[in-house]
């Protein structure tokens, strides 16, 4: 079953190379930054092998903790994991969890994120190979945290696809997501204003934190072998276990993960309340019987009922939290950072748009038998968002100006944001048409990406944010010049940002419609792939 | 729109018009990397026919009608509906076209009236129009207890049967119906037969591929045969079929009814 699996994912990896030669171009990339990775880094970790153990051991941990860390939780956050072996695949197959959960885990260690941990775990027992036996439990402890490592990521994904599936928890599991990465910026914070306080502590202060995280979950294995290289065999055998039970609970809680969401098939949505009121309320009854209103209509109550769409959501509302957490975990006062909070709930609303299409999947079918103009499409999705978007964004951009003490900067802030505001509008809906990419379907995983889509993802969302940035620029300009010279040009900056607001929205509706109403088979053989 | 002209429109036609095609494909080409899908395809359905689209497995059938309805842009050729050329003019052609793709996802976050209701607004049709088929359209299918159920918990049949009920909400005079009976219990399918029939019987014209041969014969007056992208046969069932069954015709046509005595002992 194993080496099925194996094979099967090495398979997958040499055909999707075959499909075009931009995916060759993206792995030789890909393969070149690995290559990067491990020379230099690996290199730094091999060298500690003639430095003091007391500085290569806490190096080794404390890079090992981050790892399984970065591993277990980063899919949660960007790019997610790597659906190449899907596991709802199996579900027909009758295979045995205790036979799945092995497969998958030595079939995600294939690819370069894997490879990469794994060379660069080896080269931390290199650090640490004081001795012969040392080395043994180092090669082993390598071993082990690699392969936590990667379950961690499964885990931690999985289960959260399986709170996000079943409706009552999603709403809950997705808070706390919220708040858990919240938090991470203080931690992240405090350790760096440490550094500032001087050299010698931070040695001081990393040998604390390692000898913390040693006594962690993720930090076990790595901490083992620092306790054999120092000839604590005590310690180094006892952690040793723990790590194994450590690998042993990830992967428990990975399978029944699966049993949960991943093996169910992908369709399939949570059981629970579905029955629900067909008419939705004053809202949505006010918007008018066009297509356009239609579309606007069918779009809110997505944003309301997809969880895809709650986690976009759900990430605009982290924006004020972290403008508030970050610079009193510094210690700094927190008040002027609020200035930004506007812009950039503008921003990120406004471009959270610009793949909204393939966010539809193969539904998008019914929108091009039904011969919608583009221009309809275009408006009513902008039309959703803007519903309740641009009161969130008056509410954000007002009380940033109050909260900063900055009243008089009001004009030119709600210029910047609104010039943000539309243009992430216009962008979206000439981006959408222009060059949609693959995303996770309705109902699957909302923190897994469609393989092979990785490139054109960050392509696309590379040129988006550029370009919104790009047309706001004028209202960008003229904050900047209220901020710091002169208060009045703020009015200036509020008319060219409702202006180009207003400018930009039209724009990309008329040359967005434009393009879908060309290209609408093209884009629907874009959203319908995942 | 101007959903409702044509309604009128349709009813004073008379039942047996001029032999005017509801859907004429003309040279309908499509090609997947090496592999060539649909072959210079040439295919005529007569309005207020019943029209069945035969094949094997890969032969090009839903590839024709995707082209057919708008969904796949071929690399050559023309697709007339209704006489209006589909890809010239997409908007005015589709207006008087309803289509049940296979395979596909419905916008299954809205209740099945959601989706339906959907479905008759993003074509133009006014919205009290909406608010009394819908209902209508879901009660014919036997799905008026789950109207207020998200379809996404709906079963395979009960999602065949909204997807049909969005393609007639705009009161079509054209039907293209990929596999309509797929994953369909025989009620729900006896269901759709009968709401089918009578739509042709008042003049609606409907194409559906199937390679259930004996459902086409029961349901149809006119096939097609189609095999690896091209027409091996097409016109009226008695033509097609000439004597025998469809079945055989179908066989002998397409070819590779293999005989087994013989081999595959083992599963014996």
């Amino acid at each position: 079953m194993v080496a099925t699996l194996l094979r099967l994912k090495l398979t997958l990896l040499r055909n999707g190379l075959r499909r075009s030669p931009w995916q060759i171009v993206a792995f030789v990339l890909g393969v070149l930054y690995a290559l990067f990775l491990v020379a230099t880094v690996g290199a730094g970790l091999v060298a500690l092998r003639f430095a003091a153990l007391d500085v290569a051991g806490p190096v080794v941990v404390g890079t090992g903790t981050l790892a399984v860390l970065g591993w277990a939780l980063i899919p949660l956050v960007a790019f997610g994991v790597d659906e190449t072996v899907d596991p709802s695949r199996f579900a027909t197959f009758a295979v045995p969890r205790t036979q799945l959960v092995p497969g998958l885990l030595l079939a995600g260690l294939v690819g370069l994120p894997g490879a990469v941990t794994l060379l660069l775990s080896l080269a931390g027992a290199a650090a640490l190979s004081r001795s012969a036996a040392a080395t043994a439990v180092a090669v082993v402890a390598a071993v082990v945290g690699t392969l936590t490592a990667v379950a961690a990521s499964r885990a931690t994904t999985t289960a959260a696809a399986a709170l996000l599936r079943a409706r009552r928890t999603r709403d809950v599991a997705v808070l706390v997501g919220g708040v858990l990465i919240v938090l991470l910026a203080p931690g992240v914070n405090l350790l760096a204003q440490r550094v500032e306080d001087g050299l010698g502590d931070l040695a001081a202060l990393g040998r604390d934190a390692a000898a913390v995280a040693g006594w962690t979950p993720p930090g076990f294995a790595w901490a083992a072998a620092a306790d054999a290289a120092a000839g604590r065999w005590g310690t180094a055998l006892l952690r040793l276990a723990l790590a194994l039970l450590v690998l042993a609970a990830v992967l428990g809680v990975w399978a029944l993960a699966l049993g949960r969401s991943g093996t169910g098939p992908a369709a399939g949505g949570g059981s629970g309340s579905t029955r629900t009121a067909t008419r939705g309320g004053g809202l949505l009854d006010r918007l008018p019987d066009t297509p356009a209103g239609a579309v606007a209509r069918r779009c809110l109550l997505y944003w309301r009922r997809d969880p895809r769409y709650l986690v976009s959501a759900a990430s605009v509302a982290v924006v004020p939290l972290l403008l508030l957490v970050l610079p009193l975990s510094a210690g700094d006062d927190s008040g002027r950072w609020f200035l930004a909070a506007g812009p950039l709930v503008a921003f990120v609303t406004g471009w959270s748009l610009h793949d909204d299409v393939a966010y539809d999947h193969s539904a998008f079918t019914l929108h091009v038998t039904a011969g919608v103009r583009g221009r309809d499409d275009r408006a009513g999705r902008v039309l959703a968002a803007a519903l309740w978007q641009v009161p969130l964004v008056l509410v954000a951009t007002v009380a940033g100006a109050l909260v900063a003490g900055r009243g008089d900067l009001l004009p030119a802030l709600a210029g910047a944001s609104a010039a943000l505001l539309g243009a992430g509008y216009g962008v979206s809906s000439v981006a959408s048409a222009l060059a949609p990419y693959p995303v996770a379907p309705p109902g699957g995983n909302p923190f897994s990406s469609p393989r092979g889509a990785a490139t054109a993802t960050l392509l696309a969302q590379l040129v988006t944010t550029l370009a919104v940035t790009a047309l706001a620029l004028p209202a960008l300009a003229a904050l900047l010049v209220a901020l710091l010279w002169a208060p009045w040009a703020g009015w200036i900056g509020l008319l060219v940002g409702a202006g180009l607001g207003v400018l930009w929205v039209w724009l990309g509706l008329t040359r967005g419609g434009a393009l879908l109403d060309r290209r609408a088979p093209e884009v629907l053989a874009v959203a319908a792939r995942s | 729109m101007d959903d409702q002209g044509e309604t009128v429109q349709h009813q004073t036609q008379p039942p047996a018009g001029p032999p005017a095609p509801a859907l004429a494909l003309r040279g309908l080409t499509k090609r997947f990397g090496d592999k060539l899908a649909v072959d210079a395809l040439d295919l005529d359905v007569p309005a207020g026919s019943f029209f069945g689209v035969v094949g094997p497995n890969g032969a090009g059938k839903t590839t024709t009608l995707s082209m057919a309805t708008g969904l796949l842009r071929p690399d050559a050729g023309r697709a007339f509906v209704l006489g209006a050329d589909l890809w010239a003019d997409p908007i005015a052609g589709k207006r008087r076209l309803g289509v049940l793709p296979d395979g596909v996802r419905l916008f299954d976050r809205l209740t099945g009236l959601e989706l339906v209701r959907y479905s008759g607004l993003l074509r133009g049709v006014p919205r009290d129009v909406v608010e009394q088929r819908a209902p209508e359209l879901l009660d014919a299918l036997g799905l008026a207890d789950a109207a207020g159920t998200l379809v996404v918990d709906y079963s395979a049949g009960m999602t065949k049967k909204v997807a049909l009920a969005c393609a007639l909400v705009h009161a079509p005079r054209l039907l293209v119906l990929d596999e309509p009976f797929e994953a369909v219990d025989p009620v729900s399918g006896a269901t759709i037969r009968s709401l089918l029939t009578s739509y042709v019987a008042g003049g609606g014209t409907v194409v559906l591929s199937s390679h259930v041969m004996d459902l086409v014969e029961r349901m149809c007056d006119h096939v097609a045969v189609i095999s690896a992208g091209r027409v091996l046969a097409t016109g009226d069932l008695d033509t097609v079929r000439g004597g025998g069954t469809l079945e055989e015709r179908f066989v002998d046509l397409v070819g590779g009814g293999r005989d087994l005595t013989g081999s595959l002992d083992w599963l014996r």
